[in-house]
């Protein structure tokens, strides 16, 4: 194959010099032709042939790898973390987050707020479900 | 740039100013402010100096604020309810509370607010958690106990004003108490209730009831 792409390129004149200088030196008989010709060739001539070599034969993947296993790949390690410094509400008893106040209990003093700030507002809201509990029972 | 010491807010001046203006001016008007952390935080300089202006209340100061507010309808309230208020007081007239995210994008939000005002979250809040021990009978937590302190110190009729809204919150938790213990031991009926009352047969469920 190597030699058939030399010949290709046009470099019959080079081979021919390379064959009369090998066999010039090593002294081999003319039986013995063209396996070591083309082990010559290999030895003699590395730049051509090592980058024809790399362009024809390399490692690469089959296939396209998909998102999933993309984004699994690169998001590995960055999981959230858990959130660990929670209190207990004092106002209400549910769970909330350290130093930050309880939702439902600024939901609850807004609910005040509007019902005018709480100061008169004591007896209205004691008074209507009270009543409503009375007539069931 | 470490030889800046305020937050951008990601504003040029002239925009920040404005929108911190803005801010302060809403704080004045309603007591209590909800934005996100960074803006409260500045937002809280800025108010600590205007209040600071009205309580020198010369002639030079109270220049120096009319030309802060885009409301001058508020200067009366400026100079008059909060100064009186926080005459007595050297600083800390603002505070700032983390509360949960409350926008779509989970920024780290917060409540300005004015101390001792009528929208002062922490003293409901220490009333509430009074309340609540009250209703259980547990004992006062002594962090509660530093707030109680805190809170009341120097409202005019702390408290007094303290013990109506732990009134107020004991009343709303005796009203929930004495609903989950009605409705407790008939879970199956009071479920089939709740739908008539939606659906406007609560006349003739009270009388069958007793039946």
């Amino acid at each position: 194959m190597a030699t058939a792409v030399l010949s290709n390129r046009g470099s019959v004149s080079m081979t021919s010099l390379l064959s009369r200088a090998m066999s010039s030196r090593l002294k081999i008989p003319l039986l013995f032709s063209l396996p070591t010709l083309t082990l010559g060739l290999q030895w003699n001539t590395p730049p051509i042939i090592s980058q024809i070599w790399d362009s024809i034969l390399k490692a690469v993947p089959k296939k396209k790898q998909s998102h999933s296993r993309k984004r699994m790949r690169q998001l590995a390690g960055k999981a959230l973390q858990d959130v660990i410094s929670l209190n207990e509400c004092p106002g209400c008893g549910a769970t909330k987050r350290a130093h930050h106040l309880c939702p439902t209990c600024v939901d609850d003093i807004r609910e005040m707020w509007k019902a005018g700030t709480g100061l008169d507002v004591k007896e209205t809201p004691s008074t209507a479900p009270s009543g409503g509990s009375g007539a069931s029972a | 740039m470490s030889h800046i010491h305020h937050r951008m807010l990601g504003r040029k001046s002239s925009h920040r100013n404005a929108m911190l203006r803005n801010l302060v001016q809403s704080l004045i008007e309603h007591e209590s402010i909800r934005t996100t952390y960074p803006r409260a935080k500045e937002a809280q300089r800025v108010a600590e100096n205007l209040i600071n202006l009205a309580r020198k209340n010369t002639e030079a100061s109270r220049n120096e604020a009319f030309k802060f507010l885009y409301i001058h309808g508020l200067n009366d309230k400026l100079f008059g309810t909060i100064r009186e208020r926080y005459a007595n007081r050297n600083g800390g007239f603002t505070r700032v509370l983390h509360i949960e995210p409350y926008n779509g994008d989970a920024a780290p939000s917060a409540i300005l607010e004015l101390v001792d005002g009528p929208k002062d979250m922490r003293f409901a809040m220490t009333a509430k958690s009074v309340a609540r021990n009250a209703f259980e009978g547990t004992p006062i937590h002594p962090l509660t106990k530093k707030n109680i302190a805190k809170v009341t110190r120097f409202r005019q009729n702390g408290e007094e004003e303290f013990q109506k809204v732990v009134g107020y919150f004991l009343s709303i938790f005796e009203r929930r108490g004495s609903q989950t213990r009605d409705e407790s031991p008939e879970k199956g009926i009071t479920a089939l209730n709740t739908d008539n009352s939606q659906t406007g047969k609560f006349e003739s469920r009270v009388n069958d009831a007793p039946t």
